[in-house]
């Protein structure tokens, strides 16, 4: 039994280092202490599975922010045309805990319409 | 040239960008419904799969003890293989639609790395045991090394999933 015990703390270990090597984009991975709302122009649309992303400008740089699967973005009202590029859009959510110029979107919005995206 | 034609064909980014391009993987990205409905494929034939080796793994530890191990193996087997091909065929459709994320994602590559493993532990499993295995009839036991390689087996498959699961996260 003792093999096993140290095959499962070897295990353990390892998934300790690779969690925090590499970020995906799960909540966890944002600071929900540190909310922020960008609005401007959109310079990129991206309106693709597994989620939804724009490129917007945010203090000097440009800013991926991470929004909701396709099918979740449809069902809550928001429409392709609405995040094309040159469009302005407001999106409110949290930082990359790691500092990367991202951000996960609480909410979009979309012609003076809130959209959660949670 | 022949050295050049490999070099760029093996480059990372080529190869990424060739995937991109590719209309299945353009499908994957902008049909509404196909990449949630393949995610649901992809979950239930690993249920399928996960059923099937348990039946497998259980039977080879010492539960289940009424079958006789190779019938049982002969036919679980056939239902898991099944199984395999559409996880990995859903599993392939995701991959195309985050390609040059995942590659670099540690928690993917560590899936596929355990996926490796575990094909090779029934491999080996198969090449070592098949006739004491297909020997043993109902309620006998098998070697101590066979219920190692069940309990591995087990294990690892489950740490596949959680594994999995987290690329979602990490």
């Amino acid at each position: 039994m003792r093999i096993f015990t140290k095959i499962l703390a070897v295990g353990l270990l390892a998934i300790a280092t690779i969690t925090s090597l590499h970020a995906h984009h799960g909540w966890n991975n944002y600071d929900a202490t540190k909310k922020m709302t960008i609005k401007g122009p959109v310079l990129k649309s991206t309106i693709s599975n597994p989620h939804a992303s724009l490129v917007m400008a945010h203090d000097g740089a440009d800013w991926t922010i991470i929004l909701a699967p396709v099918a979740r973005l449809e069902s809550r009202g928001a429409k392709t045309e609405q995040l094309a590029v040159g469009k302005v859009v407001s999106v409110t959510g949290y930082p990359d805990k790691n500092g990367a110029k991202e951000m996960r979107a609480e909410f979009v919005t979309l012609d003076g319409a809130d959209i959660q995206l949670r | 040239m022949p050295m050049a034609f490999l070099s760029a064909a093996f480059d990372f980014a080529t190869v990424m960008g060739a995937i991109e391009q590719w209309p299945l993987t353009q499908a994957m990205k902008s049909s509404t419904y196909l990449y949630p409905f393949i995610n649901a494929g992809h979950i239930l034939s690993l249920m399928v799969f996960f059923a099937a080796v348990a039946v497998m793994d259980l039977r080879l530890l010492g539960g289940l003890k009424t079958l006789a191990p190779g019938p049982t193996i002969r036919d679980a087997r056939r239902i898991a293989i099944a199984a395999f091909v559409v996880i990995a065929a859903t599993g392939g459709l995701m991959f195309l639609a985050e390609a040059a994320e995942l590659s670099s994602n540690w928690v993917f590559l560590s899936k596929l790395a355990l996926i490796g493993f575990a094909l090779l532990n029934v491999v080996a499993l198969e090449f070592a045991f098949a006739r004491s295995i297909s020997a043993a009839g109902p309620n006998d036991d098998l070697p101590a090394l066979v219920r190692v390689s069940a309990a591995l087996s087990l294990l690892l498959w489950l740490s596949i999933a959680m594994f999995g699961r987290f690329i979602a996260y990490f």
